[in-house]
């Protein structure tokens, strides 16, 4: 009993704050399932989640970023989705994430240049992973339509981030892993 | 945040998807308005369903699990079994090319160039 | 100056990409080739051939054909299959082809539980849908055919034929046409072609691909349609593409329609909700019988044929309101 008391505060702080963030991503992601997708290219997922996914590449890193992604992905495939649709959204999320990390690491981005190139990187994993689970899908029209909408879907949640993080600074658990 | 919210750099990065976006959407629209004679190609998991002419009206059953219809031109997915119901809502596709894509049961209705512009090396029947 | 470098950059790097762009079409190899029209079997064949030789396998298709009239035509008293449907004794003996091709009709007229019948001949001949006269036979005429055919009076061993009785007649109209095209075809590979499109009478048969590599395009016909019109086209490589249907030969008396796939069991033509049936597969003279079948017993009973023993073919039913659906 006495040893859960001498855990450092630093990592409960953490730990309740990713629970926070995890729990923060599946309300959105929930309320993003209820919004209906466009009608002109299918598949279109808004992509608000990136706010949550960028918070935690900002205050700590890809990996805690990538935990909480995986967490969500199931909850809301499992919920709204099936086998497939958790397919695509880990496609897209660990494309996403990968390339906002490398771009971060150059420190020559700002927030805006990588949350949208951020989003339309996450469209472009779903798209890849369609292709692989379906010969024959037409990405020459999807890819370039969901760039398009990943940039610019990319640079709202880039701006809520933002907003957000600012706030959020200095509450947040100070302590950052070392950066791979 | 540490980042800033904005640095030179990301017109940059972001014009450079973009155009690239752009690039590739001006080069399917070209390919689709090359096309002389466009015809429907529908694909069941990746193979080759069957092809149809867009001048002839018609109704298309796709397996047990979707119904798609050729009607002045426009391919349109009638009805489909799958929940979420996306391909019967998406717009309907005609000879300026377009893709309608059923996920769940693997369906995908696009615009392709008919092959030999539109004729046949034979015909059965 | 890092700015002015990375602008330069994407503007060449995006010239290279719009070249490539606005090239468009691809060719076509040249290749000796041969094309060539006959009218063979009461109808109109159509050959094309990609091959060095092509000419000289051309002639020898035609060739084939020719041989293959005098021994499968019905109706030509110098053929093979004539002398045998006015046979002297009860027992003959024929060539192989014949016996193969009498094999494999008595095969189907079992697995069709005698839908498909090579003795049609009694009742076929009473009917005329080529010349014209378009009469519709009277009743006892056609009962009398219908008496006559029979399947199980045709004992085949080896290439000797046995009949049990002497108004026993052979017809084998719904499956010579898919035989030949495969004779076709072997004969053209044997002599090394890997290129060539066959058409008999609407019987599609395809030996590998075009000399550009893709697969021949082979449309199918609409019923009761112009020719040319089509439902749907299909690709082909190595493969049979065959169509039966109640458009191809008909004509009308009374209101009613009269067309050419006649029911050996009723001696009329054969009534199903179906216009047409299309296989595919590799077996020429398999699908030929198949299509005749399907027309005869209607799509369910022919589906759990399929399915049984030849569940390989692609199958696509056309129904009357010329609706075209795959099986699945």
């Amino acid at each position: 009993m006495g040893r859960w008391i001498r855990l450092p505060d630093k990592k409960i702080r953490k730990l309740a704050f990713l629970g926070l963030f995890a729990a923060a991503a599946i309300l959105i992601g929930y309320v993003e399932a209820m919004i209906p997708v466009s009608l002109a290219v299918p598949g279109i997922k808004l992509g608000l989640c990136n706010i949550v996914v960028l918070l935690l590449i900002e205050f700590y890193s890809w990996r805690e970023a990538l935990a909480v992604s995986v967490v969500r992905i199931l909850a809301i495939g499992f919920l709204f989705g099936n086998l497939f649709s958790i397919a695509y959204a880990l496609s897209g999320s660990l494309f996403s994430i990968a390339v906002m990390t490398l771009l971060k690491k150059t420190g020559k981005f700002g927030i805006l240049g990588i949350s949208s190139v951020g989003g339309a990187a996450h469209n472009t994993g779903q798209v890849v992973m369609a292709c692989l689970i379906l010969k024959g899908f037409p990405w020459q029209l999807y890819l370039p339509v969901l760039l398009l909408t990943g940039l610019a879907t990319g640079l709202v949640t880039g701006m809520t981030a933002y907003l957000t993080g600012s706030r959020l600074r200095g509450k947040v658990s100070p302590e950052r892993q070392t950066d791979s | 945040m540490r980042t800033t919210l904005f640095r030179k750099a990301d017109i940059f990065l972001i014009g450079a998807v973009a155009s690239a976006a752009v690039l590739l959407l001006v080069l399917y629209v070209r390919q689709m308005s090359c096309l002389r004679t466009p015809e429907l190609e529908i694909l069941v998991d990746s193979r080759i369903y069957g092809t149809y002419s867009l001048s002839e009206d018609q109704e298309i059953r796709i397996g047990e699990t979707c119904v798609c219809t050729i009607e002045n031109g426009r391919v349109m997915m009638k009805t489909a079994d799958c929940p979420d119901q996306v391909c019967v809502h998406t717009k309907a596709i005609d000879k300026n090319g377009g893709s309608i894509v059923c996920l769940p049961n693997k369906v995908i209705l696009h615009i392709i160039e008919a092959s030999d512009g539109g004729e046949v090396d034979t015909v059965a029947g | 100056m890092k700015k002015k470098m990375r602008k330069r950059f994407w503007t060449l790097g995006l010239i290279p990409v719009l070249a490539v762009g606005s090239l468009s079409g691809c060719g076509t190899k040249d290749s000796q080739s041969a094309e060539r029209t006959g009218s063979f079997f009461n109808t109109v064949i159509s050959i094309k051939i990609y091959d060095k030789d092509a000419e000289a396998l051309m002639d020898g298709c035609f060739q084939l054909a020719s041989e293959m009239e005098g021994i499968f035509s019905a109706q030509d008293s110098e053929s093979e299959l004539y002398s045998l449907n006015h046979r002297t004794s009860s027992v003959v003996t024929v060539s192989d082809d014949l016996a193969d091709c009498l094999s494999e009709g008595l095969y189907f007229g079992e697995i069709s539980d005698g839908a498909f019948d090579i003795t049609i001949y009694p009742v076929r001949r009473l009917w005329d849908f080529e010349n014209g006269t378009e009469v519709v036979p009277d009743e006892a005429s056609i009962r009398e055919a219908v008496q006559q055919v029979d399947a199980s009076k045709v004992h085949l061993n080896g290439n000797e034929v046995t009949f049990d009785s002497p108004d026993t007649m052979i017809d084998l109209g719904g499956i010579a046409k898919g035989y030949i095209s495969s004779k076709m075809k072997a004969y053209l590979k044997e002599n090394g072609c890997q290129s060539a499109l066959i058409n008999l009478g609407g019987n599609v048969s395809t030996l590998g691909r075009k000399p550009d590599g893709s697969e021949w395009s082979v449309g199918i016909q609409k019923p009761f349609s112009d020719r040319g019109e089509l439902l749907m086209t299909v690709t082909s490589s190595d493969s049979c593409v065959i169509s039966s249907g109640i458009y191809e030969r008909y004509f009308e008396r009374g209101g009613r329609l009269y067309h050419h796939i006649l029911d050996p069991r009723t001696g009329y033509p054969a009534d199903t909700d179906l216009n047409q049936v299309t296989l595919i597969g590799d077996d020429d003279a398999a699908c030929d019988a198949l299509s005749t079948i399907t027309m005869l017993v209607g799509r369910e009973k022919a589906e759990e044929i399929i399915r049984t023993c030849y569940p390989e073919l692609q199958v696509y039913f056309t129904d009357s309101e010329n609706h075209i659906e795959k099986m699945s």
